[in-house]
């Protein structure tokens, strides 16, 4: 190391080189520019624009801001790079070193991905097969090898040929940091800066994907005048003519599911049609005991297997006998002593043409409760009967007057869970349509959503209102979401701070919810949500006499996005949770032991002194899940689609269905509006620390 | 206080049931699940739900199936199913390039941040905090285009150039907070000896951070393994390309015409094992990582 520090003197040979350096940066900072000119010029949309303004606007669409700067940049340092070599800068030389660096390091990863999108892509079908071109792997390669070796070679002449001026520690500090930075901030302005302006310009633009290549447009603040455009109007009753608000009868359907308990012989009175029997309803072994038990089934059933028979042949068989109903739908008979398997058919299936009513068929008997429930879908006529009994026996035990029940099936044998109906009326003031109320003005808007405020009726309407929808949806969950992670993250924090052994296993446990994908967590609880009893919720809440009959969780409007708040509590909850033992544990404990001392309760305890000293941690907590949830898309978009919509979901939705570039964009601004707008409110009002 | 040995052991006991109430509430979705994934198809899909599998069947994993409508025995199960080992395969590619990427850059960003003087450093280090907070859906039309442009729309490297926005900057924001943390007088030693700062940071530094490495990168494993708003926008087109979390949204059974519930059951089940396995392993140190930009210790 020593000797480097004494000055060598540079070879003729070495100050050439330098020289030849010099020149080449030159050349690369006018070039670069060069290069970049000569694109804008001879790119059609810029050249060829009709007005001055088209020509700017093109240019911003097609190039930005920061790639202009960036060249422009890049020549005007090359250019005084090239200047400082010639006076022979020592500082400016280990700049240059950096630049060569990194620029055959860049032309190597850019080979690496360029040949790692052909072999990726080599089993593909031939439209998204990257074909080699070998030219520009060829133009990489020399680029790549001629800067290399000139960074080689400053590497090892730099201290000698380029002797004015001192390197200082802090100028080395700064020349390494700068090594350091340069791939975080290339990858910084791809992948984050230059679509941030993408974003942005093409928010102000007409963009779309959709049908190959259109003409551009800029359009101003068309997008966002579209998106944002909202009006709240005040819409007064209709009157008659006296000037009295109308009002109208509203006949409303009020369900009540309830489990009623019927008597098992009035199920046995329901009267058999042969519509009503079908074979299909039972399981294999319902019908063989029916056979062997019930002459007149046996009877009827051995009359349509002849028919069937009969048809098939195009004979007139003798006597048949069923002898029983076999797995996989065949009808295992007796034609002539003979014995044959008929496979199922339609007719057979319903028992067609036969009248069943004169047999003595107990359902009560012989079918079994997975028979019973699928025949009360099947059957209509057995759900009328069914009904009919229900609503005797309820109007009978109930004393009350009911409009219509509905059968939803059968717990047990003497337990039927049944929805029962009761129209309820109530005079309800009439509203003109929105649209006829506020008249040709309110042409481009629809409805969000209808409100009273003293008794006059707002209307709050949107041009586009599904983003709207959107927004609330958003807010709503985020804003319970957060909250109850709080409140049960605050819980599970306490209780798991106690010392206790397995504490360390508990944390595990409680990272897994956090660690696995969103995705997962949201498939595995769409199962776990089904609206029937397979799903473990309702079956659960069914156990526990919760519910009497399943919920539509995820189908029913009602419930849809508390399905969506509590399917992210269990998910991120824990993590609140380790967020705030991880503050917790930074409370010293003598705190605690000197307010035990004063005897202080736990709950003031916790309020007074807990609450207190972890504001820090729940701010930043809060801060953390709060800007978490209002982007959320993983959840919303898993379990409802488009049903229901984050912004998130929505945005997507625009960009990738409906390919609108420039709608799509100006979602995306607006939402990183809201986001600011959030972040800064939020962190003013909970004083969280930026530092 | 004083405490009679009732209440003490009533506090004993409420406090195990909390515990085995919080233990349940994180834990039993992953039993419903892996008990899910030896069911039968047929048994998962009737009423009531069973809690126990009724048989134990594996063919959710790797077996076969009769299918009933081509009447003909298929195979089943999502090591046998193309589509999901191709997930998993893509998103361990994705995930590791994503990780190898943002601890290389990531160290010498953090490193230059957080152990060295130069103008700009204040500002990097307020970018790369915003970039931690920023909303990756306002960029996504941008991120959109830009991979159009490049021509990697619908591939693996449209993911793997795209995922260090997310991962890098909160690998540079730990790791600095790391790098600070280090003693200043290892450097001064190492500048007496002559070494150049860069010599400080690979023969010194380095292989002192290699715990927080370890922490970071498994977080970024983590984070790109559950990506999907990029995943499932850049890869729409072209299915050999789909991650383990696309993958897992359009999972579609062997059996023609069936709407599979424990195969996907199965599926979930592979792709958080490893993640358990992660976690329980490294429990405290991830515990670490993510409180580090959280609470001040």
């Amino acid at each position: 190391m020593s000797e480097n520090k004494v000055k060598r003197e540079a070879t003729e040979q070495q100050r050439t080189i330098g020289n030849v350096i010099a020149v080449l940066f030159a050349v690369l900072g006018v070039g670069l520019v060069g290069v970049f000119l000569f694109n804008v010029l001879t790119n059609p949309n810029v050249s060829d624009a009709p007005s001055t303004n088209a020509t700017i606007l093109n240019f911003l669409d097609g190039y930005g801001i920061i790639i202009p700067l960036l060249v422009f940049g890049l020549g005007f340092t090359f250019l005084n790079y090239a200047r400082g070599l010639l006076a022979r800068d020592i500082i400016t030389s280990g700049w240059a070193q950096l630049t060569m660096f990194w620029s055959m390091v860049g032309s190597i990863v850019i080979i690496f991905i360029y040949l790692f999108q052909v072999i990726t892509t080599i089993n593909s079908e031939s439209s998204s097969r990257v074909e080699p071109d070998f030219l520009l792997i060829g133009g990489l390669i020399v680029f790549g090898a001629v800067t290399g070796a000139i960074w080689w070679w400053l590497n090892q002449n730099r201290e000698i040929v380029y002797n004015a001026g001192e390197e200082t520690i802090a100028s080395r500090e700064s020349l390494t940091a700068w090594n350091l930075l340069i791939p975080t901030v290339v990858i910084l302005i791809l992948v984050a800066a230059r679509p941030l302006e993408r974003t942005f310009i093409g928010s102000l633009t007409d963009r779309t994907f959709a049908g190959g290549d259109q003409e551009v447009n800029f359009v101003g603040f068309q997008n966002y005048t579209e998106l944002l455009g909202f009006r709240f109007d005040n819409i007064s009753c209709t009157t008659d003519d006296a000037g009295e608000c109308v009002t109208e009868v509203v006949e409303e359907e009020v369900d009540a599911s309830e489990s009623i308990t019927v008597d098992l012989n009035s199920i046995a009175e329901l009267e058999p049609t042969a519509l009503d029997v079908g074979l299909d309803f039972f399981e294999p072994d319902t019908i063989n005991t029916l056979i062997a038990e019930n002459t007149d089934f046996a009877n009827a059933l051995a009359t349509v297997a002849q028919a069937e028979i009969e048809e098939n042949t195009g004979e007139d068989v003798g006597e048949v006998t069923v002898n029983s109903l076999l797995e996989g739908n065949t009808l295992e008979v007796t034609v002539d002593g003979e014995i044959q398997e008929i496979a199922f058919t339609e007719r057979l299936t319903n028992l067609e043409g036969v009248d069943l009513s004169g047999i003595d068929y107990n359902y009560g008997e012989h079918v079994s409760l997975g028979g019973l429930n699928t025949y009360r879908i099947r059957s209509r006529t057995l759900r009328e009967q069914l009904d009919a009994i229900t609503i005797a026996e309820y109007d009978f035990e109930n004393d009350e007057t009911i409009d219509d029940v509905g059968v939803d099936g059968f717990a047990d044998f003497e337990t039927m869970n049944v929805t029962v109906t009761r129209i309820e009326t109530r005079n309800e003031v009439v509203y003109p349509n929105v649209r006829d109320a506020v008249g040709e003005s309110y042409r481009n808007y629809s409805r969000v959503s209808t409100f009273d405020i003293f008794g006059s009726r707002w209307v709050f309407s949107a041009r586009d209102a599904a983003f709207f929808v959107a927004v609330g949806n958003t807010l709503f969950f985020t804003f319970f979401a957060v909250i109850a992670e709080l409140i049960l993250g605050m819980i599970i924090a306490l209780v798991v701070n106690a010392k206790f052994v397995g504490q360390g296993l508990m944390r595990a446990a409680m990272l897994v919810p956090w660690a696995i994908p969103t995705v997962v967590s949201a498939k595995l609880w769409e199962y776990m949500l089904i609206d029937n009893r397979t799903g473990l919720i309702n079956d659960l809440l069914i156990r526990l006499n919760f519910i009497d009959s399943p919920i539509a969780w995820l189908a029913n409007s009602d419930f849809q996005i508390w399905s969506l708040i509590f399917v992210d509590v269990w998910k991120t909850t824990p993590f609140m949770a380790l967020l705030l033992l991880a503050g917790l544990q930074t409370i010293p404990s003598d705190v605690y032991e000197a307010a035990d001392v004063d005897g202080a309760g736990p709950i003031r305890q916790f309020f007074y002194m807990t609450l207190p000293l972890l504001r820090p941690t729940i701010a930043v907590a809060l801060v953390f899940r709060t800007l978490d949830s209002i982007r959320a898309f993983d959840v919303f978009q898993v379990l409802l689609g488009r049903q229901l919509q984050s912004m998130a979901t929505y945005n997507q939705f625009v960009l990738v269905e409906q390919q609108d570039f420039g709608y799509a964009s100006a979602i995306g601004v607006t939402i990183f509006m809201i986001i600011l707008i959030f972040t800064i409110v939020y962190v003013r009002a909970l004083g969280v620390d930026t530092d | 206080m004083y405490e009679s040995p009732a209440i003490k052991i009533a506090r004993q006991i409420g406090f195990w049931f909390l515990i085995i109430v919080i233990a349940i509430f994180t834990l039993f979705p992953f039993y419903w699940a892996v008990a899910g994934s030896f069911k039968s198809e047929n048994e998962i899909k009737s009423p009531p739900a069973t809690y126990f599998p009724e048989t134990v069947v594996f063919n959710n994993y790797w077996g076969t199936a009769v299918d009933p409508i081509l009447n003909e025995t298929v195979e089943r199960g999502v090591f046998r199913n193309a589509g999901f080992l191709r997930g998993l395969f893509n998103s361990t590619v994705v995930s590791s390039l994503t990780v190898l990427i943002s601890l290389v850059v990531g160290a010498f960003a953090a490193y230059a941040i957080g152990r060295l003087k130069f103008r700009g450093r204040t500002l990097m280090l307020y970018l790369v905090l915003a970039m931690t907070m920023f909303p990756l859906i306002s960029i996504l039309s941008g991120l959109f285009q830009i991979t159009r442009e490049l021509g990697v729309f619908g591939s693996l490297s449209a993911l793997i150039i795209t995922y260090p926005i997310f991962t890098l900057p909160f690998t540079v924001w730990v790791l600095v907070s790391f790098f600070r943390g280090l003693p200043g007088e290892l450097e001064q030693a190492a500048l007496v000896d002559g070494a150049t700062p860069f010599q400080t940071f690979y023969m010194i530094l380095l292989p002192l951070t290699a715990p927080a490495l370890v922490t970071t990168g498994l977080l970024a494993f983590i984070s790109a393994w559950n990506e999907y708003l990029l995943a499932v926008t850049f890869t729409i087109t072209n299915s050999d390309a789909f991650t383990v979390p696309v993958e897992i949204v359009n999972f579609s059974g062997s059996i023609s015409r069936e709407e599979p519930i424990a195969e996907p059951l199965a599926a979930t089940v592979i792709v958080t094992l490893p993640l358990v396995v992660l976690v329980l392993i490294f429990q405290r140190r991830i515990i670490q990582g993510l409180t580090a930009g959280a609470v001040k210790g």
